[in-house]
C-alpha cells in the first residue's frame, strides 16, 4: 500500500491506491477518495473529485472532454493511474456508437447472379463495416436500362440511401445508370472489368465466333487420338472441354443477336450504341473509382477458360492453366529444335504444327477481344476498361481475366484500397 | 523469381507446420527473399503500415499484433486485441518502447519488447482509417469525427483533444497525423458534397502540449486531399494530394506552399521517403518519383506498371509495392525488376518495413522478409 498526498494547482492530488491483482486483471483500491465520496453522498457531482492538478494543466479541450465523462482508459499496468481511482471503479461509459456501416450493393453483369461476388463478398465482410448488403440476381440477359430500372427499385425497396455500387462488367455499367438515375440511392460507383466503351467481341457474329472456337479446337487437337497422347492433345481437349465451353457461355448466350443486352456492349468506335453513349454524356456526381485489369496478354484464352470455371488460384484455374499453357508451349518449341537437330522429320513437323496451332489460338483470341490494344482482361479491351471521367482508376497489372476478377485476391486488394481512400468505409 | 525447388520445399514445410521458411531465394533484382511467415487467411493481407523496434517488424495479424524478427522471421509475439474481427489498424506507431495501434474500436498500447497489453483508450468515433503517430509522451491519433487527440503514452489518459472540421457540413476524417519537436502536423480531408466526389485536404499544425492551432493549410481547388500522415524533414512538410496527383511540400513553420509536383494521374497514397536531399514516392498512376526536395524538381521517373501503394529504400535499392515488388535503381530510377510472390500464388499487400538492409513485408498469404544488397 502506497499512501501519497500532493497539493497542486489548488486541488489536493490523492495517490492513497492499493493496487489488487488478479492474475493479469487489477484495479487502482483509493481509500481516501472512497472516503469522500461517502462523505459527500451524492450532493456533489464526483467529476469535482477528479485530479484537480490534471484538470489545471490542460486546457479547454480537456475540460470539455473531462465533462462529459471518463475518457475510456483500462489501465492493465502498475504506471497506468486512471482518474478518480475509487475503491470499485465506476461503471466504464457505454461506448460510442459505432459508426454506421456503409450501404453496399454488389451488382452483377451479362448473364450472371448474385453468386457472382460472393467470394468477393465473403472476403471483404470481415474486413469493412457493412450496413445493409445487396447481392441481387437482376435479369441476366435484359438490356441494361431495364436492368438499371430493376436495380434501382432493389436499392429503392430498402427504404434506405447512400449505397456504394460494386460491380462487375456489365454491372458497372448498370451501376452507373442507376446512380445517374437516382444519385441518392447510390452514391458511389465502383467498377471493374467493366466495358465502359463497349467490347470488341460483341461485334462478332455468333456464327463467326463458333467457327473460330471449331477452327481453333479442331486445329489444335488435329491427329490426336485421345486427349492422353500428348501435351498438345491434352491441351487441346483442355481447350476444348474448357474455353470453348466458357465462351460458348459468352458466344451462344451472350454475344448472340437473341440476347437484347449484347446491344448495350457494342463498341462505340465502330457501332451505334445510344444507351453507353448517354451513359457516357451524362453527368456523374457521385465518387467515381474504376479498376483496370491487364493479365498477361499471351495464353489470356488459357486463363480466361481456367477462371470461368474455377478460382484463378486454384490447380485449375486461370493463373495455373495460362502457366500450363506456357509449359506445353515451351516444351513443343524444345520438342522442334531437337527434332532439326536429330533430323527427325516427323518429329519436327508434328511438333511445328502443334506450335503454330497453339499461336493460332492465342493470335485469334487478341484478334476477337482486343485488337489494336495492347492491354485486355481477355475480354474487354484495355482502353475500354478506363472509367471515363473517374475521380480514379486503379491498374493492376499482371492480374486476373475477366471471368477471374470477380473472385480474384488482387481484385480484392484493389476494392479494399479504394473503400479506404476513396469512400472512408468504417471498420469493423 | 524465387526457384520453383525452394517453394515447394518451402510450402511442404509449411504444410508440415513449419511456422517460418527461410528461402534464400535469388530474385535477380538483388533482392533476396530470405523468409516467409505463413500465415491463416484470417490474419493474412494487412494492407497497414508496420513498426519497427529493436530488429523486428510490427504489423497486424487479423485481430491481433505481431512482431517479427527482421533478420531470420522469428515470431517475437503476438497479442490478441480483438477476437474474431481484424484489428483494422492503418499503421503500427511505435516510440519509446511502446507500440501503439488505432483498431475498429480502440486505441491500444502494448510493449514494444514484450507485447503486453498497456491500455486501451476509446475515443469518440473510430480511429482506424488515421495514419497515427507517437513520441515518448504520447500517441497521436485522428478520428472520423474529425477529432485529434494527445493519449499520454504512460496512461492512456487523453491529455487534449480538438476538433479539426468543427464547422463541416459533411463527412470529413482525419487521415494522418506526424510529430515533430512540439508541433503535431494533423492531414484530414473535408468531402464538400454528400456524395464526396467533391473534396478538400486539410493540414493543420497544432501545438503539441495543449492542441492549440498554429497554421491551418488548405489544398485548392474541390478536387483534393490529404490521405496520409506528412513527412516533416528541415523545415519542410511534404505530404501526398491523391485526389488532386500532386506532391506537396509545405514550409513547416508558417503553412505556406513552397512547391507542388504534379503526378501523371492519380497521386500517391503515401507521403514521400527521403534519403539526403531527395524524396521518392510512388503514385497510383504507375509512376515512381525521385523529387529534389529543395526546389521539388523531379529528377526521375519511372513505370511501375501499376498502381504503386507505397515505397521503401534498401540499400541502392528504390522498392515499391504494386501488389508485386518493382524494384528501382536509387540512382537513375532504372527499373531492375520484379519481385513475385513464390509462384506468384499471392500478393503484397503492406508498405514495407526496413532495418538496415532488411525489408518486410505483410501480404496476402505470408509475411515476408528480404534482404537487399549493400
Amino acid at each position: 500500500m502506497v499512501a501519497v498526498g500532493e497539493v497542486a494547482g489548488g486541488g489536493v492530488r490523492v495517490r492513497n491506491e492499493r493496487r489488487t491483482r488478479l492474475r493479469n486483471l487489477h484495479w487502482n483500491v483509493n481509500e481516501a477518495k472512497n472516503r469522500a465520496r461517502s462523505a459527500l453522498r451524492h450532493s456533489e457531482p464526483t467529476s469535482s473529485l477528479r485530479d484537480s492538478a490534471v484538470v489545471a494543466d490542460h486546457p479547454a479541450p480537456l475540460l470539455g472532454l473531462l465533462s462529459a465523462g471518463p475518457l475510456g482508459a483500462q489501465c492493465y499496468e502498475e504506471t497506468c493511474d486512471p482518474e478518480g481511482g475509487g475503491g470499485n471503479p465506476p461503471p466504464p461509459p457505454p461506448p460510442p456508437p459505432p459508426p454506421p456501416g456503409r450501404n453496399i450493393v454488389f451488382q452483377h453483369g451479362l448473364n450472371g447472379g448474385s453468386g457472382t461476388w460472393g467470394r468477393m463478398y465473403n472476403w471483404l465482410a470481415p474486413q469493412f463495416r457493412f450496413g445493409r448488403v445487396l447481392l441481387p440476381s437482376l435479369s441476366p440477359k435484359a438490356r441494361a436500362q431495364q436492368v438499371s430500372d430493376e436495380l434501382v427499385a432493389t436499392v429503392a425497396g430498402t427504404g434506405q440511401t447512400g449505397f456504394l455500387a460494386v460491380g462487375h462488367s456489365m454491372g458497372g455499367l448498370v451501376s452507373r445508370r442507376a446512380a445517374q438515375q437516382r444519385p441518392d440511392l447510390p452514391r458511389a460507383g465502383h467498377g471493374r472489368g467493366t466495358p465502359h466503351l463497349g467490347a470488341m467481341l460483341a461485334l462478332l457474329p455468333r456464327r463467326t465466333l463458333e467457327a473460330l472456337l471449331d477452327q481453333m479446337w479442331r486445329d489444335l487437337y488435329y491427329g490426336c487420338p485421345s486427349s492422353s497422347a500428348d501435351p498438345g492433345c491434352f491441351l487441346a481437349a483442355v481447350l476444348y472441354w474448357y474455353a470453348t465451353a466458357a465462351v460458348a457461355d459468352w458466344g451462344q448466350e451472350q454475344i448472340s443477336p437473341q440476347v437484347p443486352a449484347v446491344q448495350d456492349l457494342l463498341p462505340v468506335q465502330f457501332a451505334s450504341n445510344p444507351f453507353l453513349s448517354n451513359l457516357n454524356a451524362a453527368t456523374e456526381s457521385f465518387t467515381r473509382v474504376g479498376v483496370q485489369t491487364y493479365p498477361r496478354k499471351r495464353w489470356v484464352a488459357f486463363r480466361y477458360a481456367g477462371d470461368n470455371w474455377h478460382n484463378p488460384e486454384e490447380a485449375w484455374g486461370g493463373r495455373k492453366l495460362a502457366a500450363y499453357a506456357g509449359y506445353a508451349y515451351g516444351g513443343f518449341r524444345f520438342c522442334q529444335i531437337i527434332a532439326a537437330l536429330v533430323g527427325n522429320a516427323n518429329k519436327f513437323y508434328w511438333c511445328t504444327y502443334v506450335v503454330d496451332a497453339m499461336d493460332f489460338v492465342d493470335t485469334s483470341w487478341d484478334w476477337m477481344t482486343a485488337p489494336n490494344d495492347a492491354l485486355t482482361d481477355g475480354i474487354v479491351q484495355g482502353s475500354s476498361q478506363v472509367y471515363p471521367r473517374a475521380l480514379f482508376n486503379y491498374g493492376i497489372f499482371g492480374g486476373d481475366s475477366h471471368a477471374g476478377q470477380p473472385k480474384s485476391d488482387r481484385t480484392r486488394d484493389r476494392i479494399a484500397q479504394a473503400f479506404d481512400e476513396w469512400f472512408h468505409v468504417p471498420r469493423p | 523469381m524465387v526457384s520453383r525447388p525452394a517453394t515447394v520445399a518451402c510450402l511442404a514445410l509449411a504444410a508440415l507446420g513449419a511456422s517460418t521458411c527461410r528461402l534464400d531465394s535469388e530474385t535477380g533484382t538483388g533482392l533476396r527473399i530470405t523468409w516467409r511467415v505463413p500465415l491463416t487467411e484470417a490474419a493474412a493481407g494487412w494492407r497497414g503500415r508496420p513498426g519497427v523496434f529493436q530488429g523486428a517488424v510490427i504489423g497486424q495479424t487479423g485481430g491481433a499484433v505481431s512482431a517479427f524478427d527482421v533478420r531470420t522471421g522469428a515470431r517475437v509475439w503476438t497479442t490478441t486485441l480483438r477476437m474474431g474481427v481484424p484489428l483494422g489498424a492503418d499503421n503500427v506507431a511505435v516510440a519509446a518502447g511502446r507500440a501503439f495501434a488505432a483498431g475498429g474500436d480502440s486505441v491500444y498500447a502494448l510493449n514494444a519488447a514484450s507485447g503486453r497489453r498497456l491500455w486501451a483508450f476509446l475515443p469518440d468515433a473510430q480511429a482506424a482509417l488515421c495514419e497515427i503517430a507517437a513520441d515518448s509522451d504520447a500517441v497521436y491519433v485522428g478520428t472520423r469525427s474529425h477529432h485529434v487527440y494527445a493519449i499520454s503514452a504512460d496512461s492512456g489518459h487523453a491529455q487534449w483533444s480538438v476538433d479539426v472540421g468543427p464547422d463541416w457540413a459533411f463527412f470529413g476524417t482525419v487521415e494522418g497525423i506526424a510529430t515533430s519537436g512540439d508541433t503535431v502536423y494533423v492531414a484530414a480531408t473535408q468531402e464538400l458534397s454528400a456524395t464526396g466526389d467533391l473534396r478538400r485536404g486539410h493540414i493543420i499544425a497544432l501545438d503539441r502540449r495543449t492542441g492549440a492551432e498554429l497554421w491551418h493549410y488548405t489544398s485548392p481547388g474541390e478536387r483534393s486531399d490529404v490521405n496520409a500522415a506528412p513527412l516533416v524533414t528541415g523545415r519542410y512538410l511534404v505530404a501526398n494530394d491523391l485526389y488532386g496527383g500532386s506532391i506537396i511540400a509545405l514550409d513547416r513553420f508558417e503553412g505556406a506552399e513552397v512547391w507542388r509536383v504534379r503526378t501523371q494521374g492519380i497521386g500517391p497514397s503515401r507521403a514521400p521517403q527521403q534519403r539526403d536531399a531527395v524524396l521518392f514516392a510512388g503514385a497510383n498512376d504507375n509512376y515512381a518519383y525521385a523529387i529534389d526536395l529543395a526546389s521539388g524538381a523531379v529528377r526521375w521517373t519511372a513505370s511501375a506498371g501499376a498502381s504503386i501503394r507505397a515505397v521503401a529504400l534498401c540499400g541502392e535499392r528504390m522498392v515499391a509495392n504494386s501488389q508485386r515488388i518493382e524494384v528501382f535503381a536509387v540512382s537513375s530510377g532504372e527499373h531492375l525488376g520484379t519481385v513475385s510472390t513464390p509462384d506468384d500464388a499471392g500478393l503484397f499487400t503492406s508498405d514495407f518495413a526496413v532495418v538496415g538492409n532488411r525489408l518486410a513485408i505483410f501480404g496476402s498469404d505470408a509475411v515476408y522478409g528480404l534482404s537487399c544488397p549493400p
